[in-house]
């Protein structure tokens, strides 16, 4: 996720991604009685993914270093909707 | 454990809690503000984590193993897209200082009362469940602490004789009355609150991490032990979300909790109301999901624990979380786990109701006193303490109502189950807003409309049967339907079957809300004041933030008596302080006397919606101005952004006409310099042309008289007079061309002085004499003897005349030629004619006859006469003159060419 200034987009493919795996039929690859590792595979994959998506959230939500970012304008909390 | 130790330490809690929020009201009065940072914030959110999460979860997980998760999940996502949703709802309520969920609804649709009524209704209802449930885990984890392998004590315990969940109750009523009601801006912020609830959410959560230490380290040796154990217990159920049903539940929860921590009127309130700066959600957008994923790392762990701890005794798994560290002894751990308990229970009920006795307020009560004894309130002096009583009233019922349900229905439910019937509650208000921010079209008409009927089939599908579980209503209400209706079976509406009552409430429900408000907003047209507020929430930005509300009040209202109506609902003085803000924001002075204009009228509202909300807001301030809202024209112009836009693409539109006129302009610049090119090549090649054929003729002659020795003395006389007369005729040629390209460059030497223009034009005359005496021409002069002197270069005056006259000349009859010469004072100027009577000039010619080399034949074989140059020449002087020049015909049919030149003195 480099800062391209499509935030929107990007925010948007997180989500669909976090609706994609946790739903199913995904969600049902993983959900099986197994332990990997001493740890139960769904506990592992749920947690894992949860702060993978945290990490992502949190990496999109830093603040800009400099105001001259190309993508400057996109960065303001919310994007306008007349520019879709 | 003693009772009275636990009741010592509970209400020491309690003391800790109004301690901290005192400290944080005096920080906030002396400007330090305790709570304004993005963590404070974070864990202030963090109030969505109940007693449910921190019992209910471990109970859910030790019965269906990891399918308690879709409720942080769903958060998780919803924060995901936390700068579309939240960062926009935060925006909005700032704007337009909203102060509840229902406020938030109810501007966005117009700032409609019953919309807003019914909003808080729903919320009561679907609240009420919830705060039971608070109040049913203090109880029973208070039961067990003291209870626990101590038969001695009852299994109810009133150590004091009464109950201890009332008290408690009522502690946290006094609570939610002292820091949730200090001001009675509503939109204003609770900073003791906040501070306190930010405590709640630390403790809770070290006090469960604490707990899930103790059992995955001390009772088991690490995660591998624990999950190895478990799988020799035979517990391998609890290692996935799902072990037999299908995932319908899972889904259903996941949106559920989505619409959840958005639309809980307790999450609304804190997230967006209590916001201090919408910054603070840059950090709250992972660091809220990541205290949702470190507080649920251990559920499964305790359950699990728990599960093989109490093999076959029997255990409510909802409490393992107090029950387990109890089996092994742990009473200081027991006890910490029980305040954390207390502490997640505790910070939903207070804020929840606040949340809700500001929507009962603003919302319910004070329109309807407004309506039915807006006199009586009128009179009133000031109102603002007659809120904070309404409100703190609120807070007492709700929190009474909450303890009635407790005592009489909760029982027989799991905690997970009256909370999911409170998020089923909370997900009907979804649609209205989330169709409320991002579409324009939704109407009040068909958000009253989808509410309603989402609400109604929630009550019949969720809370009925569950009243009916509890015996309310007889039992066969869910097995055989309304009045024995089988499709009427509220778990199985219509004959749908196969879904958890959980997913199959939430399609009817929602297909009924959504459907309705979709359709009927589509159904009619819009109504102005609902058409501004959509384009206001939908177009929010940061450029409008500064631009508090829309402005479509107009009327007859003073400042001073606005000023003194908004100061009986807020205080006198901090409606002097707002008011005087306002102006000095302004720039300008104010006048009580002054005729209150449309923003003072709308800054008026919107302070006035800070306090008692958008819809009662509007009503006051209409029935005051007695006005008329502004027309709906007028309503357009208001600065939203639409406007905006649409004023941007006006201009935008008058610039691209502005750019095609100045092409159509260049076009027509470029098409005279092509003209003017072509004009260019035509005069070089005319005048190659006029100066070929005097030259031709010239050395036609001299090769003759070169060659021919035998041409007699006549022959050459009349040879030679050819070439002096083409050589003449030549050098006049060349010296009209030569004055001519001075005058178009302007470099000519007029000798400019006064001049009488009768004798000039004599003496020009005088000059033709000879050529007309020879033509046999007859010359007819009038020149009037009194004509003022001109402002004139004589000699190309002379000129002038001698160039029309040798004209008139060679186009006048032959023989019998006539030439009149007339001149006359016309109108402040000298007005000369020429005519002669010869064929005239065709109309279409009159103009060209003026341009260079543009020459009249008398017919079509006859060589031209002259150069072609000379009423170009005559025309070049006379515009210098300041005069005119032009032709017609005459009266003998004949041209007649006529000038004017103004009179010096003029």
């Amino acid at each position: 996720m480099r800062r391209t200034g499509r935030k929107k987009e990007w925010t948007l493919a997180l989500f669909c991604v976090g609706i994609l795996v946790l739903f199913p039929p995904i969600v049902s690859i993983f959900d099986k009685p197994v332990l990997v590792m001493g740890l139960p595979i769904a506990y592992v994959v749920l947690f894992g993914f949860w702060g993978l998506v945290i990490a992502a959230v949190a990496y999109g939500a830093r603040r800009k270093a400099s105001t001259d970012d190309p993508g400057a304008s996109s960065d303001s909390l919310i994007d306008k909707q007349s520019d879709s | 454990m003693q009772g009275g130790l636990v009741v010592g330490v509970s209400f020491a809690y309690l003391g800790l809690l109004f301690a901290i929020a005192y400290y944080g009201e005096r920080r906030a009065a002396q400007g330090r503000s305790l709570v304004n940072n993005p963590y404070i914030y974070t864990l202030s959110i963090a109030v969505y984590c109940t007693s449910w999460t921190f019992y209910g979860s471990v109970g859910r997980a030790a019965k269906t193993g990891l399918d308690f998760l879709p409720i942080y999940l769903g958060p998780t996502l919803v924060f995901v897209v936390w700068s579309f949703v939240l960062a926009k709802i935060i925006r909005i309520c700032k704007i337009h200082r909203i102060t509840s969920i229902a406020d938030f609804i109810s501007t966005r649709y117009g700032k409609n009362f019953a919309l807003g009524s019914l909003v808080t209704i729903i919320a009561v209802i679907g609240t009420t469940p919830y705060i039971s449930l608070q109040l049913k885990s203090i109880a029973t984890s208070f039961n067990l602490i003291v209870g626990f392998k101590n038969t001695d004590f009852p299994t109810y315990g009133n150590p004091f004789g009464i109950d201890t969940t009332l008290v408690v109750a009522i502690a946290l009523a006094l609570f939610a009355i002292l820091f949730g009601t200090r001001h009675i801006e509503s939109s204003e912020h609770h900073e003791g609150l906040v501070a306190a609830i930010a405590f709640e959410s630390l403790i809770k959560l070290f006090a469960f991490l604490a707990v899930g230490f103790f059992v995955t380290f001390s009772v088991f040796d690490g995660f591998g032990d624990l999950f190895y154990q478990a799988m020799a217990h035979g517990l391998t159920h609890l290692f996935v979300v799902n072990h037999d049903q299908g995932y319908g539940q899972w889904v259903t929860m996941t949106i559920l909790s989505m619409a959840a921590i958005l639309f809980l009127p307790r999450q609304f309130y804190i997230t967006a109301v209590e916001n201090r700066d919408e910054i603070q959600l840059r950090t709250a957008a992972w660091l809220f999901p990541l205290y949702l994923l470190v507080i649920n790392i251990f559920v499964l762990p305790i359950a699990i624990g728990g599960k093989i701890s109490f093999a076959g005794l029997a255990s409510d798994a909802d409490m393992f979380v107090l029950t387990v560290p109890l089996h092994f002894d742990q009473t200081q751990l027991a006890l910490f786990a029980f305040i954390g308990g207390l502490s997640a229970a505790t910070s939903m009920v207070i804020v929840a109701s606040i949340a809700l006795s500001t929507m009962v307020c603003n919302n319910l009560v004070m329109p309807l006193l407004l309506r039915w004894e807006w006199v009586n309130l009128t009179e009133r002096g000031d109102l603002s303490a007659l809120l904070l009583n309404i409100r703190r009233a609120s807070i007492l019922i709700i929190l009474l109502l909450g303890y009635g349900y407790f005592r009489i229905a909760s029982e027989s439910y799991s905690l997970v189950t009256i909370g999911l019937v409170s998020f089923s509650a909370a997900a009907q208000f979804a649609p209205a807003i989330i169709g409320g921010i991002f579409w324009k079209g939704g109407s009040s008409r068909g958000a009253l409309t989808g509410l309603s009927l989402g609400f109604l089939v929630w009550l019949y599908t969720l809370l009925l049967p569950s009243f009916a579980q509890s015996g309310w209503l007889p039992i066969n209400f869910i097995s055989d339907g309304l009045f024995g209706i089988y499709s009427l079976k509220p778990y199985a509406l219509f004959g749908l079957e196969g879904f958890d009552s959980l997913s199959h409430s939430l399609f009817w429900s929602m297909l009924a809300n959504i459907g309705g408000y979709v359709v009927v907003s589509l159904w009619g047209d819009l109504s102005p004041i609902d058409r501004i507020q959509g384009s206001l929430f939908v177009d929010v930005s940061e450029e409008n933030l500064g631009q508090k509300d829309s402005q479509y009040w107009q009327g007859t209202a003073t400042i001073g008596s606005m000023q003194e109506l908004v100061g009986r609902f807020v205080g006198t003085e901090r409606a002097e302080k707002g008011f005087q803000a306002f102006a000095s924001d302004q720039n300008i002075v104010m006048n009580e006397n002054d005729i209150a204009d449309s923003k003072m009228l709308a800054h008026a509202e919107s302070v006035l919606s800070g306090a008692i909300g958008s819809a009662t807001a509007r009503v006051i301030i209409g029935s005051m101005i007695k006005g008329e809202n502004v027309s709906f024209n007028e309503v357009f112009q208001i600065l939203d952004e639409t406007t905006q836009v649409i004023e941007y693409s006006r201009m935008l539109e008058v610039k691209s006409t502005e750019l095609e006129e100045t092409s159509l302009k260049l076009q027509r610049a470029n098409k005279r310099l092509k003209e003017f090119d072509s004009l260019k090549d035509d005069f070089l090649s005319t005048i190659s042309h006029e100066l070929r054929t005097p030259l031709t003729s010239i050395r036609a002659f001299s090769e003759i008289l070169f060659d021919a020795d035998g041409t007699t003395h006549e022959e050459r006389q009349h040879f030679l007079g050819i070439i002096t007369k083409e050589s003449e005729r030549l050098t006049r040629l060349i010296d009209q061309i030569l004055d001519l390209a001075k005058m178009e460059a302007g470099r000519m030497n007029w000798t400019m002085s006064n001049v009488d223009p009768a004798s000039t034009i004599k003496e020009a005359l005088a000059t033709m004499d000879g050529l007309i005496k020879e033509r046999k021409i007859q010359l007819i002069v009038d020149l009037s003897d009194t004509i003022p002197e001109i402002r004139a270069d004589r000699d190309q005056l002379a000129q002038v005349v001698i160039n029309v006259v040798s004209n008139a000349i060679k186009f006048c009859k032959h023989p019998g030629g006539i030439i009149r010469v007339s001149a006359r004072s016309h109108l402040n100027g000298l007005l000369v004619s020429i005519s002669d009577n010869g064929s005239g000039v065709l109309p279409e010619h009159r103009d060209f006859i003026f341009e260079k080399f543009h020459q009249s034949r008398q017919g079509s074989n006859e060589m031209p006469v002259g150069t072609g140059l000379g009423l170009a020449i005559c025309r070049q002087i006379i515009t210098f003159f300041g005069g005119d020049i032009w032709a017609d015909n005459g009266k003998e049919g004949g041209a007649r060419i006529t000038f004017n030149i103004p009179f010096s003195s003029a």
